[in-house]
């Protein structure tokens, strides 16, 4: 019966070897030779001096287990894949074990273990799940690139409406105010002249008062006095003219800043005076602050003026002056600090309020596009997105905290360097976030 | 009898800007009014120049004030041209300025006084 199992055995192309109960090789075929990596006669020698499979070509679960032993105490046929081996050439080899336990005729036991080399199988399919994985890999990158671009074109799209309208506000303020100069101009030119004539004609008046009139023309004069309110009218002509001279100067300032604020210097860069634009800023939103809010100034002596953009400049504290504005509900105050830093590099302004601060949650999220805590109509989640873009632009930094640990009290701190790179001009505009 | 014999030209498309020029400068200068960049320069044409100053406002229908500074400044090369405007720091102003065809430029609103003084000393009259 042994000689029919080798019969059997000799002519498989799995490795298949014969073992006695003790695990003493007796019988191996062709492809065990191969497997061994032996050549024909040491195996023979090996085998002969009474080798045990595990001596000759060790599994790797011969070290914890031994599959040939187990069939033979549960008395049947056992099979364990992926078992790895170290061929005698050195290669790792993957096999499927399987063990029979086979009772011959003389009532001996022998184990038949087969390997079957699927190696190759294995790393076509190993191949295989890494080509599928890296399919699935390009697949999610493709999506994560498609979902990318499309926030990149949703940004550059909100920044192009955002310069749209800016310019557009620019043209019809800076409209606006030219065609107020010429009435103010009337005004303010004429209101002299006024007062010259009144003056002359109040003389005229004096002299034919002190003048000694006939009586019918006397009393006539007298009475038309009277009904003039002569004495009233000297009084009161001054405070006339001077309040008509305040209102045209005040109109004058209004369009003044307002040419200010709709300059914004073609993409030139321009020596700047900080201090100078921020109070136009402070008087642009003065109906924002009005008995309101007070403003305490805490500015260092000698703040350089620096070379920026001063239009974009100027729209980044008009944008954070007024979220503050709006942030304080009732009364409060902002303060407005500038200073040198850096070495005198830089200049530092810092902007705080004494509302009720960021919170926490939305910390990271105040400068992304379309994000506002203001209500519907009333922010369109641009402004700190296109400041610090504007900011960044100029090689400063925009950073916001809160004043009080309580986190109340929003402090936004600009820093600008004295000259900004020349690309600032235009204000390079990215996405949004700490990018 | 304006104080000097010095001749300005007023050029606004305005009427209540040239009364108003007229009224504030009347008394030094003999005032010549024109209200468009084509009227000023047929007067000047027809009179050979024969002004000593033109004070011109930048935005008007037809010739504009930067243009008309340029074609004053090739004709009549000793006239002072004097832009008055709303928007000084226009690029075209500026670039006026610059190339020397305007020999100042006065922002609105102006003051009187200074206004004066400035024509006076362009004029080549003593204060």
């Amino acid at each position: 019966m042994l000689e029919q199992i080798k019969q059997l055995l000799e002519g498989s192309v799995d490795a298949a070897v014969v073992l006695d109960p003790d695990r003493r090789i007796l019988y191996y075929n062709r492809a065990y030779e191969a497997s061994t990596g032996l050549r024909g006669r040491q195996l023979a020698q090996v085998v002969a001096d009474g080798a045990r499979c595990y001596e000759v070509f060790p599994l790797e679960i011969c070290k914890t287990e031994c599959l040939g032993c187990k069939a033979k105490d549960v008395g049947r046929a056992l099979r364990v894949d992926e078992i790895k081996a170290v061929r005698g050439d050195g290669e790792e080899m993957t096999f499927i074990v399987a063990a029979v336990p086979v009772e011959l005729d003389d009532d001996t036991q022998v184990i038949i273990e087969t390997y079957r080399d699927v190696t190759a199988d294995v790393r076509i399919q190993r191949r295989l799940k890494v080509l599928l994985e890296r399919e699935r890999q390009a697949k999610q990158n493709l999506e994560e690139i498609v979902r990318e671009r499309t926030q990149e074109l949703r940004h550059a799209q909100a920044t192009l409406v955002h310069q749209e309208k800016m310019s557009s506000l620019g043209r019809l303020v800076a409209g606006i105010a030219h065609e107020l100069n010429n009435p103010i101009n009337f005004v303010y030119g004429n209101v002299d002249f006024l007062g010259q004539y009144m003056e002359d004609l109040l003389g005229l008046v004096q002299i034919v008062d002190r003048t000694e009139l006939p009586e019918p023309v006397r009393a006539s004069f007298e009475e038309a006095k009277k009904r003039v309110e002569f004495e009233f009218l000297v009084e009161d002509w001054r405070k006339l003219l001077r309040s008509i001279r305040a209102g045209a100067e005040r109109t004058a300032s209004i369009v003044q800043d307002l040419k200010t604020f709709s300059r914004t210097g073609g993409g030139e860069l321009q020596e700047t005076d900080l201090v100078a634009g921020i109070e136009t800023t402070l008087n642009l939103i003065a109906p924002l602050l009005k008995n309101r809010i007070e403003v305490k100034r805490k500015i260092a002596t000698g703040v350089p003026r620096i070379l920026c953009n001063a239009g974009h400049v100027n729209q980044v504290f008009m944008n954070i002056l007024t979220n503050a504005a709006q942030a304080i509900g009732g009364e409060g105050w902002i303060e407005v600090k500038i200073q040198q830093v850096d070495d005198n590099k830089a200049v530092e302004v810092a902007i705080t309020d004494s509302g009720p601060g960021i919170r926490s949650d939305t910390m990271a999220k105040i400068t992304d596009p379309f994000f506002t805590t203001k209500d519907v109509g009333e922010g369109t989640g641009l402004g700190l997105w296109i400041s610090e873009n504007i900011v960044r632009a100029h090689g400063g930094t925009l950073k916001w905290h809160n004043h009080t640990p309580e986190g109340r009290g929003a402090v936004f701190v600009v820093t600008l360097p004295i000259r900004a790179p020349d690309t600032a001009g235009y204000g390079q505009v990215r996405g949004g976030n700490h990018a | 009898m304006p104080e000097t014999s010095a001749k300005v030209m007023v050029v606004d498309d305005e009427p209540m800007n040239v009364d108003l020029l007229r009224r504030t400068l009347q008394r030094q200068f003999e005032i010549i009014e024109a209200t468009s960049g084509q009227v000023a320069l047929e007067w000047l044409e027809a009179n050979a120049g024969g002004v000593a100053v033109i004070l011109c406002d930048q935005l008007m229908p037809g010739i504009c004030g930067t243009e008309l500074a340029a074609k004053v400044r090739v004709r009549w090369p000793a006239i002072k041209f004097v832009l008055v405007t709303g928007v000084d720091e226009a690029d075209e102003v500026i670039a006026a300025k610059k190339a020397g065809i305007v020999d100042d430029v006065v922002g609105k609103p102006w003051v009187a006084g200074q206004l004066r003084a400035r024509l006076k000393e362009l004029a080549g009259v003593a204060p």
